[in-house]
């Protein structure tokens, strides 16, 4: 048996059956447990000693998902945390939600079909609940500004010193903007189709909250929106799945907020370019010898899929 | 006229294709398997466009791309320092226009089932 293995018995006195790796973020080990009575946990640690550039440390992590469970938004719960040597690690065990979290599955399979036609008002009810989050317990979370976030992107850019005229173009188009200020709130940072929990019924869960921080709410709802996401049912802006009228009317339904579509418009072009840095650093990691990958080689001429997706935005004022 | 015998470099893709193509099709592999292969048939057909058309792509643009910056010699560096440098405007017609241009030759080669 594994010393991480004996450790989770030890924590929750009860034998585990198996222990099954999942695939996950870019800085978690996660696994699901299947305990000795067929119970299933789900717990989410980091191996690494050091500070990753993008994720918080996931004892953040599990703090957030109680704050925001408290408050009444989906997320699993909490069952502990645990900070230990470098075997063990750092990270926490949490309810294993069931559901389907695979975008293809929830977008085509028949058995989704009316979990699919409520599901954009019920996403943008459940993110208001997010952003209404009190930040007095979340202290420790980054704030990001607009212009902070629109830098630290360039900076990372300029890093692969490989030019992209349609980013720089987009970096400057983005500059240009005015931005609305709704005031800050806890921004999930990934709120996307393969971080939501869905069940035949509706949304379940909210995972992967490794990106979060605090700032701008359309940060969120821009993202969800980026092209990227919607494996092919182009037209439906939201996660592939439905209107965006149906996600501001829940959004709305549950906030104080009210939508200005033209700021989303800006948020789903901060998303799209955003993407696609995050796309050179996986095929640079390759490059540069960091590991030899053949997704992450293949995925640096998906950059140009962003750029086509900034220039229908640009040029044609296409956020479609 | 080429120095190099038959099979050509796009023949001897195009073997490579059919052959990883019929291994995804086969049952003889279990889906994370296939799903690699789907990865490398990906790959091989963007080499595959690259080669068939790249050079007239890349011909064309560095015409269009002079002609926009007004130099005899183009090249991706040098126009995204004039961007940065702000030696274009961001709402720059004829920058959009070309940039539009390059992104819709881009996908073509790398992903023509992308575009709308």
């Amino acid at each position: 048996m594994s010393v991480f293995q004996e450790f989770l018995e030890n924590s929750l006195q009860q034998k585990i059956k198996q222990l099954i790796p999942l695939t996950g973020g870019a800085s978690a080990d996660i696994n699901r447990i299947i305990l000795a009575n067929e119970d299933e946990l789900i717990v989410r640690r980091t191996l690494s000693q050091e500070k990753s550039v993008m994720a918080i440390p996931k004892i953040l992590e599990a703090k957030i998902q109680k704050v925001v469970k408290k408050n009444g938004a989906p997320v699993p719960a909490i069952i502990f945390e645990f900070s230990e040597g470098k075997e063990i690690g750092e990270g926490y065990v949490m309810e294993a939600i069931p559901g389907e979290t695979i975008p293809r599955k929830i977008l085509r399979d028949e058995k989704f079909a009316a979990a699919r036609e409520k599901l954009p008002f019920e996403i943008g009810r459940s993110l208001a609940k997010i952003h209404q989050t009190q930040l007095d317990d979340l202290k420790a979370l980054d704030q990001v500004t607009f212009s902070d976030s629109l830098e630290k992107l360039f900076q990372v850019y300029l890093s692969f010193n490989q030019p992209q005229p349609v980013f720089d173009l987009a970096f400057k188009w983005l500059e240009a903007q005015k931005l609305t200020e709704y005031g800050d709130v806890l921004v999930h940072g990934d709120f996307r189709f393969g971080n939501f929990i869905i069940s035949e019924e509706n949304l379940e869960s909210i995972i992967d909250w490794e990106l979060a921080h605090i700032g701008n709410p359309m940060e969120d709802l821009g993202w969800l929106c980026v092209r990227s996401w919607r494996f092919g049912n182009v037209e439906k802006r939201v996660g592939g799945l439905g209107d965006i009228k149906d996600l501001i009317a829940g959004y709305e339904s549950n906030s104080d907020i009210k939508i200005d579509e033209s700021q989303l418009d800006i948020w789903q072009l901060y998303g799209s370019l955003r993407w696609g840095v995050i796309c050179m650093m996986q095929t640079f990691a390759h490059l540069s010898g960091m590991v030899n990958s053949l997704e992450k080689a293949a995925i640096g001429r998906r950059v140009s899929e962003t750029e086509f997706d900034l220039m229908n935005m640009i040029k044609h004022k296409n956020f479609l | 006229m080429s120095v190099f015998d038959r099979p050509t470099s796009k023949e001897l893709l195009e073997a490579v294709i059919d052959f990883v193509d019929a291994e995804i099709k086969s049952d003889s592999h279990p889906a994370n398997k296939k799903f690699k292969f789907q990865i490398v048939l990906n790959v091989l057909n963007i080499v595959k466009r690259e080669v068939e058309t790249g050079k007239e792509v890349n011909d064309k643009l560095t015409k269009l791309g002079s002609k926009l910056i007004g130099e005899d010699s183009f090249s991706i560096e040098k126009l995204s320092k004039k961007i940065r440098d702000e030696e274009f405007n961001h709402e720059d017609k004829d920058l959009i226009d070309f940039l539009y241009d390059l992104t819709e030759e881009k996908i073509k080669i790398d992903n023509p089932k992308y575009k709308l």
